[in-house]
This record gives structure tokens, C-alpha cells and sequence, in this order.
């Protein structure tokens, strides 16, 4: 899951990185809103992380552009602005919650869950895949009752696919949800993690749950009944 | 209810306008009432002296004196104004009747010694006899009014008439007539007081609807104003009088609020910082490393934190005049040299130097201030400061000191980013920062208030200090302070 930060505090956006990349996720940093606005056009972000009191454009107006182009990312604000009327003019400016500074970090990234919750169809906190199941909360990954343990980049990874599972994903789309923008798109680095991830969940399964759809990308879904025949 | 009536201006009003003009009315009333009613008596006296001269008249006339005259006199000779009885006695000079009118049905009238003597030395008496008189019951209803008049011939009393009339008729009419004002007094300020009200209510209606939108005007309302009909009466002189004072309170509440939710901001930022570092650096085991670099930004988070609540306090403290100035003479050569010296590790980090010109004639003779040497070294540490944070790598910051009517004036010059002219005017204001676009690659330092502060040094100290600059160009800071006398400074140094 890819997070945009739009902060203009350098050390605020640099723990809010560093914290949610130890949570597997990929994190880009905007230091003004016009910067933040846009990279948001330019990156399918999932989730963003929005500052008020911004240099060149501030955090209102970002939104409101955003939401005029028809970005629908949720958008999380953060502000030092505590009044109940900032709080109502964010939500209806079109932002999905609202955190002010200073905050405990642990709900931060609760909330960051529950707002990326919220997009997919399950409204369950547990992503499952036949007997594969993922906590986004503990980062827990059991397989069959066993625990897996896995890298947070393979987390990342597993946890993208499992939330657009049945779905083709291309190799672009993985780096984009995946990975911020350090990510050479050149590389092959999406196959190599494939790889180990599905060394990791389906080996020693009958049931392979991660597919590769030849000449566009990865699947997750579980196996046709003639595939395992 | 009453009580809350005569409290408002209207009621009391009201209140004064008609007792002003029941006391008017009752002492108008009263002058008419005591005229007319002595104009009664009098014209009630003249007719029956009138009556007697009729009576003396017809006496002569025929020469007799009897009953059958008289009686004709009652009746028919003259019409009595009043109506009602008239009674008449002749009297001999011993006192003895002579003779009566019919109309007292063998009655007696109730003269008394006195008058009757007045009568005999030629002198005629008015009296009123009372209806308590038990003499005297005969006439019926009223008082009796007698006069006793004597009949000279040769200046000697020949006889005396006794003329009585009731005096019913005229005192009923008086008594009508104060019946009418008892009546119509009380109704007359009935009505005026009502018309008072009236009009009362109609002066201050405008200010009642004044009261309700002002009683409306809240703190969180003050965007709203008091209506003005634009006719430049008292009212809406008032209203927009009015209008101005809450366009202050406006504004005012507009700074204040500002002001906390800068504070607000100011000081959650550091705050959010160190949470934030702390609980990732908790999230999971760390290097020693980590754990000093969270530490290390942890303690300046503090110190900024430390400054802006120092700022703070010290702002209020002069906001409050609680802040007082040191006074000593201080050589403003030697302070503008030492704030170079301490600005000079900042400077030299970004290669630039700084030089101080002072012109010819410091040199010969030094310019003193009578002033507060740590709050004046703040407020030259913070322009040097400024003038470095601003500047890029490399370029020259100059600091003039001369003289110039009575002032020391100070100029600190960069060649840095400049201030935009929309800028200009607001940046010793509290918080404001016109470096917005710069806190982001830049470590922001500072609280928001230095400028703020050095304001209030130099006119602490009856100075000034205002800023020219040119985006891109560079920024010029101009000090003024007044010179210490001279006299002062040679007793002194």
C-alpha cells in the first residue's frame, strides 16, 4: 500500500516515513501542496496523509484541486489546527478523517487501516485467501494455522495482491502500490519478490494461490478446480 | 411590573413629562378656580348691593315703607340672577322691624349686634351665615349671605335694610366647577401620560431595535452590524457608532484569534515531533545510534520549545508593561561589534561575511545610548540572524553606524532573498512568516516573534526600526535609537 505525506515540517514527514515504512508501507514525501498535488495525479496513491498549514499551497486548497480532478484517494489531514470548525470544513472539503497534532502514533497508522479498509469490498480487518489469512493490524500471516513470517516489503507485496485478489495485476501496478518513487522501473525486482514470496506461502500447498499471468503480471485468487487436477 | 416600567428610560420619561404637567395643570386650575371664584363673591355681593339701592329707590319713590313693596319688589321689579329666595328686613334706627319680605314667613334674619351697630355709624357689613347657625334654618339649603346697609339722610343712619340672599345657587356652581377639574384632571394626565408614552416609545423604539441586534452580537457573531437608516440622526449616529467600536472588537478578536491558533501551531509542531520520533524510534529495537539521533532531535525540539514559550512570556510581559528596561550607557560601537562577533560562528558556516562601517565622525566621537544592553544585543543578534539565515552562501552582509539628528542609526544589510512588498508591512507582526515558501527546505528555525520583539526593543527605547527590501535583491533593516545626552554620557563614562 502506497501512502503519499504532504508536510512541510522536515522532521514531522521524515518519522512519518520512516514509522510507516516499518509498517510495509511505501511512502512518498510532498514538501508543499504543490508539490503533493502533483505527484497525487501522477502516482496511484493509496492513501494520503495531508497537512494544513502548508507553504506555496495549503492543505484546504490541495484537496479541494484534488478532489475537483477527480482523485478519490482517501485523504487523511493532519493538523496542528484543532477547532471543531477545521474539522467539519475538512470533511466537507472531501477529506475521509481527520488527526490533530500531536498525535499517538499507534492510532495514526489505526486509522491509516481502517481507511484502506474502507476502499476494498471487505469491511473485515482480516484479508483471507482460502486458508491464507492476513492481519493488517498485527502484520501476522498465517497459512493453514501456521504462522509465516515474512519481510515487510513481501508483506507489502502479499497484502496488495490479497486485497485485489481476483483481480490481474501488472507488473506497474504492483510497483506503483508497492514501492515509492525510488523504484526503477527498469528492474526486475516485482518478479524477484514474487518469487520469494511464493516461495514463502505456496510452497509445500497443493492449493497455489499466487499465479502469473503470462505477458501482463500476478494474480491471487484460489486455483480452478481443472488447473489443480 | 411598575417598578421595571419607571426603570426603563421610557417610563421614566413618561414618569417626569406628566408630573411636570400635572403640576402645570393642577396650579393653572387652581389660579382659574380661586379668580373665578372671587369674581363669584364679588359680582354676588354687588348684586345685592345693587338690590338695596333698587329697594332705597322704590322707597323713595312711594314713600312707604311696607310689606306690599317689598313683596312686589321680590317678585316682580327685578329678576334675581340667581333665583332662588331673597329675603329682606327694615330695620328703625332702635332696632325695632319695620318691616319684612313675605318670603320669610314671619322668620327673623340673623343679624348680629355688630354689624347692626356698623349700620347705625353709616357703614354697610357683608356676613355669611353659616347653615349650622341654629337661628337660622329657614332659607333651606346654602349659606345666607346678609348685608346690612344703612339709609342716610344727612349723613345720619335713617334706617337700615337687611338684605339675605342663599348662597346655594353660587356655591353650587363652584362646587361643579371643582367637581369638573377634580374630574377632568386626572383624566387630562391620563391621557397625556399616555400620549408621553407614546411618544417616548417612538424615540426609543430605534434603540430597543438597537439593544436586540446588539444583544445578538456575539463573540461569534461579530461579522453582524447594527442597521443604519442613512437619515444621520442621533440614532444612527449612535448605530454607526456603534458599528465602528465592533469593527475594532472585530478585528481584535480576529488578532487574538489568529495569535492562539499561531501559538497553537507553534508550539504543537515541536510537540508533534518529539511524540512522533519517540514512538517510531519504540516501534521496534534500535542501533544506539538511533536511539542518540532521536535523543539529540529530541533536545532541540525542547530548546525551540523553550524559545517560542520564552518569546511568548516575554511579549505578554510587555504587552502587560510588566517588561522594564535596564537603563546604562552603552557605546553602540562596541555592542554592534560584539553582536558581529557572536554572529560570526553562524556566518562563517556559510562562508559569509559580515562588515561593520562606521562612519567618520563616530569615530570622533562615540555614540552612546541610554538603554538595556541584553535587550538591544537580542535585538542585533536577531537581525544578524535574519540577514544570514537569508542570505545565500557567500555574500556580504554589511552593518553602517552613524549619526543623524539626534539618533545612532544602525543599518543591516543583506544581499539575500528579499521580502515581497505584500510582506513588507506584516513582518513584525507575531508569527508572521514571510518565508513560506522556505520552511520547507530549510531547517525552520526560529520562533515567529524575533521581529516582533526587536519592534518592541527599539521603541522601548523611544527608537524605531522598519525594513526596505527587494525581492531577490536583499534586505535592508534600518535601527534608529536616540543618542544619550551629552552631558549624561560625559558623567557617566
Amino acid at each position: 500500500m502506497r501512502i503519499l505525506v504532504i508536510e512541510d515540517e522536515r522532521k514531522v514527514a521524515s518519522f512519518l516515513k520512516k514509522g510507516l515504512e516499518e509498517n510495509a508501507y511505501a511512502v512518498d514525501v510532498a514538501p508543499n501542496g504543490k508539490i503533493g498535488e502533483e505527484l497525487a495525479l501522477a502516482n496511484p496513491y493509496d492513501l494520503i496523509l495531508l497537512d494544513v498549514m502548508l507553504p506555496v499551497q495549503d492543505g484546504w486548497e490541495t484537496l479541494r484541486r484534488l478532489r475537483q480532478k477527480r482523485i478519490s484517494t482517501p485523504v487523511l489531514m493532519l493538523t496542528a489546527l484543532g477547532e471543531t470548525e477545521d474539522k467539519i470544513r475538512g470533511l466537507d472539503y472531501g477529506a475521509d478523517d481527520y488527526l490533530t497534532k500531536p498525535f499517538e502514533f499507534g492510532e495514526l497508522l489505526a486509522r491509516v487501516r481502517a481507511l484502506l479498509r474502507r476502499r476494498g469490498e471487505s469491511r473485515s480487518p482480516v484479508l483471507r485467501l482460502a486458508d491464507l489469512e492476513l492481519d493488517p493490524a498485527t502484520h501476522e500471516v498465517t497459512r493453514a494455522g501456521k504462522r509465516i513470517s515474512l519481510t515487510a516489503k513481501e508483506f507489502a507485496l502479499l497484502e496488495y495482491l490479497l486485497r485485489n485478489r481476483g483481480i490481474v495485476l501488472s507488473r506497474d501496478a504492483i510497483s506503483e502500490h508497492v514501492w515509492n518513487m525510488d523504484f526503477n522501473p527498469e528492474s526486475n525486482v516485482v518478479d524477484a519478490f514474487v518469487k520469494l514470496l511464493r516461495k514463502k506461502i505456496d510452497k509445500g500447498f497443493d492449493k497455489q494461490l499466487i499465479h502469473t499471468v503470462v505477458g501482463i503480471g500476478y494474480v491471487m485468487r484460489e486455483p480452478d478446480d481443472d488447473e489443480n487436477s | 411590573m411598575t417598578m421595571r416600567i419607571v426603570k426603563t428610560i421610557r417610563g421614566q420619561i413618561t414618569a417626569l413629562y406628566v408630573t411636570i404637567f400635572g403640576i402645570t395643570l393642577v396650579a393653572f386650575s387652581s389660579i382659574i378656580y380661586i379668580l373665578y371664584e372671587r369674581k363669584s363673591w364679588n359680582e354676588f355681593d354687588l348684586s345685592l348691593s345693587n338690590r338695596t339701592l333698587e329697594i332705597v329707590d322704590a322707597i323713595k319713590d312711594t314713600g312707604i315703607l311696607e310689606e306690599e313693596i317689598l313683596a312686589q319688589l321680590t317678585q316682580t321689579v327685578i329678576p334675581l340672577n340667581f333665583g332662588g329666595s331673597e329675603y329682606i328686613e327694615i330695620y328703625g334706627i332702635d332696632g325695632r322691624p319695620i318691616v319684612k319680605s313675605r318670603s320669610l314667613q314671619g322668620y327673623t334674619l340673623p343679624v348680629d349686634r355688630r354689624a347692626f351697630t356698623f349700620a347705625l355709624l353709616g357703614k354697610q357689613t357683608y356676613q355669611t351665615i353659616s347653615t349650622t347657625n341654629p337661628k337660622a334654618r329657614f332659607w333651606g339649603k346654602g349659606d345666607l349671605r346678609l348685608l346690612t346697609y344703612p339709609v342716610l339722610r344727612g349723613g345720619i343712619t335713617e334706617y337700615v335694610i337687611v338684605l339675605g340672599r342663599s348662597t346655594e345657587t353660587l356655591v353650587r356652581s363652584l362646587f361643579f366647577f371643582r367637581l369638573m377639574l377634580f374630574v377632568a384632571i386626572p383624566l387630562t394626565l391620563l391621557i397625556a401620560s399616555m400620549g408621553g408614552w407614546y411618544i417616548a416609545k417612538k424615540a426609543f423604539d430605534p434603540i430597543d431595535s438597537i439593544v436586540r441586534t446588539a444583544r445578538a452580537i456575539t463573540a461569534e457573531h461579530l461579522h453582524m452590524r447594527l442597521p443604519t437608516r442613512r437619515v444621520g440622526d442621533e440614532i444612527d449616529q449612535l448605530s454607526q457608532t456603534l458599528n465602528e467600536m465592533i469593527d475594532r472588537l472585530e478585528q481584535a478578536f480576529q488578532t487574538e484569534k489568529r495569535f492562539s491558533g499561531d501559538v497553537s501551531h507553534e508550539l504543537r509542531t515541536p510537540l508533534t515531533i518529539l511524540k512522533g520520533e519517540m514512538e517510531v524510534a519504540l516501534q521496534q529495537q534500535r542501533s544506539p545510534e538511533e536511539y542518540r539521533e532521536v535523543l539529540r532531535s529530541a533536545i532541540d525540539e525542547l530548546g525551540r520549545i523553550t524559545k517560542i514559550v520564552n518569546d511568548l512570556l516575554l511579549l505578554s510581559r510587555t504587552d502587560a508593561g510588566y517588561e522594564v528596561l535596564q537603563h546604562e550607557l552603552i557605546r553602540m560601537d562596541e555592542l554592534i561589534m560584539d553582536a558581529v562577533h557572536r554572529a560570526n560562528v553562524q556566518a562563517r558556516a556559510k562562508d559569509i561575511d559580515i562588515t561593520v562601517r562606521i562612519s567618520n565622525d563616530v569615530e570622533d566621537e562615540e555614540i552612546v545610548v541610554n538603554g538595556d544592553p541584553d535587550k538591544l544585543m537580542s535585538l542585533f543578534s536577531n537581525l544578524l540572524e535574519n540577514a544570514i539565515k537569508y542570505s545565500p552562501p557567500r555574500s556580504p552582509v554589511v552593518v553602517h553606524l552613524s549619526r543623524l539628528n539626534g539618533y545612532a542609526e544602525i543599518i543591516i544589510e543583506d544581499h539575500g532573498i528579499g521580502i515581497s512588498q505584500e510582506d513588507l508591512p506584516h513582518i513584525f507582526d507575531r508569527f508572521y512568516r514571510a518565508d513560506k515558501s522556505r520552511t520547507s527546505d530549510t531547517q525552520a528555525t526560529g520562533t515567529g516573534l524575533g521581529l516582533s520583539i526587536a519592534k518592541w526593543v527599539a521603541e522601548a527605547h523611544g527608537g524605531s526600526i522598519t525594513a526596505q527590501s527587494e525581492l531577490g535583491k536583499g534586505t535592508r533593516m534600518v535601527v534608529r535609537l536616540p543618542v544619550a545626552h551629552a552631558d549624561q554620557a560625559h558623567d557617566n563614562i
